[in-house]
């Protein structure tokens, strides 16, 4: 049984996916050519990380758990029930009380996202790995280099040892 | 505890299979000497790196992070850094470093093996780059190197094995830079081929190369050096830890101690016992070893062992640019470099000099969070429209500065903490020098002169980067003295005549490029006169 098994059943409860995504959507909201982190499915890049790492898993939960604490305080229906600026105080707040969790938080919030194809094909970038297909390029044009080539040694003479 | 029977002796016992021991151990084993080498790494496969799933770019923050404090891998000791500051990096495994690394492939220049005779400070090394230079040239070979000879910063080199790396458009941009100042550019020397070459598929311009290659155009010696190594009679261990290396009678070594991963410990004797664990293991194991006649060490009655740290100070200067750039084309670290004020000027008010290393773009992930020491994007509304002002139209110079030796930056171990095995772990010691800091300074400003020269709207800068611990110099320094020195000039340590070193550890000065080239020059050299020396004693 791995580790994440035995802390128990599925990586988060159906409340913190929820509020997971509806945290995404405000580190990344969407624009007119892209989408918002949560819609666009973030949070399940974010739960796979948290999947094989215990560790990990724990201190999302922590910082899932402090937001909600925060969002309690200024509406009893919580996070879902705040406007997108008492949202973005709330996390800002969160930042500072639970700063590692956080940190983890925005490091695979933005991972996952940069890595959604759609995402990828709204930025301009190429909508896959690296490899295997690598990229095109020209070879180096050596004239660019005709100037340089002209330059007398820049290394500087050593004596005979 | 209890120690297992003495195994067979080997003529010559290599610690570490990284860039250096895979070049020693390859150049002795085809002398006919019967050698070992113990690697406390393993194995990493080509097929497991990342650059080929979606998620590549997080691996870098994580299992594949350079740092083994935060990557934590069984293969790994943890390092005790906090009075550095630049974090010390480094690569666990058969390949060592070259696993990870990003494939600059410069030499080390004739000056730099004179800055004593030529500046008054340092040392001069007991070698000059001309007795080096035919290993250099081998080393090429056996690495694979893409390059362009008639470089006026170089003397004249052989023939590079394959062509030069591509500009791509972020290249030729930096170099209309450096033209419109007058200055010197050259296209990198990389251990990345650009054609096939030795059975080895050429560079596809993918991009990451620090995320390891997996079609082998990256040149790591897991793939280059090891393969012919093993086809003959020598002999690799993995997971192998050393913890000491034992002093026989005579003031001799004659062998190691060292622990298996299923935490056995093992004897395993050898007439001779070669150092390659890079520029922290080395005088990490010497300190470790103590004995009656060498209470503070092995080899170290002068003291010297892990004084003289070197990394390569590393200044971050970033243009952006408002066209975007084709920055996640081409191997990613090694574009273009500039060596206009490599040379030692004193009007520039410092000794010595640097190196520029025009950088490619990062991922959409990385850039996000933080390219070459950039803050990391914030999160919220304006979010979208920094990474488009980043991602695609950024070009890093690093400015890589020489480190002149101070005996007061160092390793030590320390007192607390160990690795899984008990071994005590190293401590680093580092203050960066007044002459580091006004070098560069002076290259910060220089680097942002280039990047508006090419078009930059707008520039800033990382003075020193922390995360830049990557070259590890200095530690059991090669000299003719041996009250200042470790080794001498065939990095055969002075006070034990059997035990040599071989990796950055003997490097009397760190130049300001990159010294995997020259640590396998220097590893080749040793091996010429180890095995010179066998043959006729």
């Amino acid at each position: 049984m791995n580790e994440a098994a035995r802390a128990g059943a599925s990586v988060f409860t159906e409340a913190e996916r929820q509020l997971l995504r509806q945290v995404l959507d405000v580190l990344i909201p969407g624009t007119s050519a892209l989408p918002a982190a949560g819609q666009a499915g973030a949070a399940d890049h974010v739960e796979r990380r948290a999947e094989t790492a215990p560790a990990l898993r724990r201190r999302l939960s922590e910082g899932l758990a402090t937001i909600a604490i925060l969002a309690a305080r200024r509406h009893p229906d919580g996070f879902a029930a705040l406007d997108h600026g008492q949202r973005e105080t709330v996390l800002q707040s969160a930042s500072t009380e639970t700063p590692d969790a956080f940190d983890a938080l925005i490091l695979h919030a933005y991972s996952g996202y940069y890595a959604l194809p759609q995402v990828l094909a709204g930025i301009g970038a190429p909508d896959r790995p690296p490899q295997p297909l690598g990229h095109e390029m020209a070879p180096l044009d050596e004239r660019l280099l005709a100037r340089v080539r002209q330059r007398s040694p820049l290394y500087r003479p050593t004596p005979r040892a | 505890m209890p120690l297992p029977s003495w195994r067979e002796p080997v003529d010559v016992l290599v610690v570490g299979a990284g860039a250096a021991g895979a070049a020693f151990t390859w150049s002795v084993s085809r002398a006919g000497l019967q050698v070992l080498c113990l690697e406390q790494g393993d194995w990493v496969d080509p097929a497991s790196y990342a650059t080929t799933r979606g998620d590549w770019e997080l691996t870098r923050q994580a299992e594949w992070h350079p740092d083994p404090n935060v990557r934590r891998s069984t293969s790994d000791y943890p390092v005790e850094a906090t009075e550095s500051p630049i974090t010390p990096l480094m690569f666990n495994a058969v390949g060592g470093s070259t696993i990870h690394w990003s494939g600059h492939f410069p030499r080390f220049k004739p000056s730099d093996f004179r800055v004593k005779t030529l500046d008054g400070v340092a040392d001069d090394w007991p070698l000059t780059y001309e007795k080096l230079e035919p290993f250099f040239d081998l080393n090429d070979q056996m690495m694979g190197v893409a390059g362009l000879n008639g470089d006026p910063a170089y003397p004249p080199k052989s023939p590079r094995p394959t062509p030069p790396i591509p500009l791509g458009k972020l290249g030729e941009t930096m170099a209309r830079g450096f033209d419109r100042l007058g200055w010197h550019w050259w296209p990198s020397d990389s251990a990345i081929i650009t054609r096939p070459y030795d059975g080895r598929h050429a560079c596809n311009n993918c991009g990451p190369c620090d995320w390891g290659c997996p079609i082998g155009a990256k040149a790591s010696t897991d793939i280059t050096y090891w393969p012919k190594t093993l086809a003959g009679d020598a002999r690799l261990v993995t997971r192998a830890r050393v913890r000491e290396i034992t002093l026989g009678p005579g003031g001799l070594a004659d062998g190691v101690v060292y622990h298996d991963a299923e935490g056995g410990v093992h004897e395993q004797k050898a007439l001779a016992v070669v150092l390659a664990a890079n520029g922290i293991g080395t005088p990490r194991l010497l300190l470790n070893s103590r004995s009656a006649r060498f209470p503070g060490g092995l080899a170290n009655g002068s003291g010297m062992v892990g004084r003289d740290l070197m990394f390569h100070p590393f200044a971050a200067v970033r243009g952006y640019f408002d066209e975007p750039l084709e920055s996640f084309k081409g191997p990613a670290p090694c574009a273009i470099t500039s060596h206009e004020f490599y040379e030692t000027d004193l009007a520039r008010g410092f000794l010595r000099g640097y190196s520029f290393q025009v950088v490619r773009g990062f991922g959409p992930a990385v850039s996000a969070l933080g390219g070459l020491g950039e803050r990391r994007i914030a999160w919220g509304r304006e979010h979208h429209a920094e990474h488009a002002r980043r991602w695609n139209h950024t070009i890093a110079l690093g400015v890589m500065g020489e480190d002149l030796p101070e005996p007061e930056n160092r390793v030590v171990l320390d007192r607390e903490l160990s690795d899984a095995n008990g071994i005590p772990a190293p401590r680093v010691i580092y203050r960066l020098s007044e002459n580091s800091r006004r070098l560069l300074a002076h290259g910060v400003d220089r680097a942002k002169e280039a990047l508006e020269a090419a078009g930059a709207t707008r520039v800033d800068s990382t003075p020193l980067l922390q995360t830049a611990g990557w070259h590890l110099l200095g530690t059991a320094r090669m000299g003719a003295d041996p009250s200042t020195s470790v080794v001498d000039r065939y990095g055969r340590c002075h006070e034990v005549p059997n035990v040599y070193v071989v990796d950055g550890s003997l490097c009397t000065t760190s130049a300001g490029v990159n010294p995997t080239s020259t640590i396998q020059a220097l590893a080749l050299w040793v091996a010429h006169h180890f095995t010179q020396q066998v043959r006729t004693p």
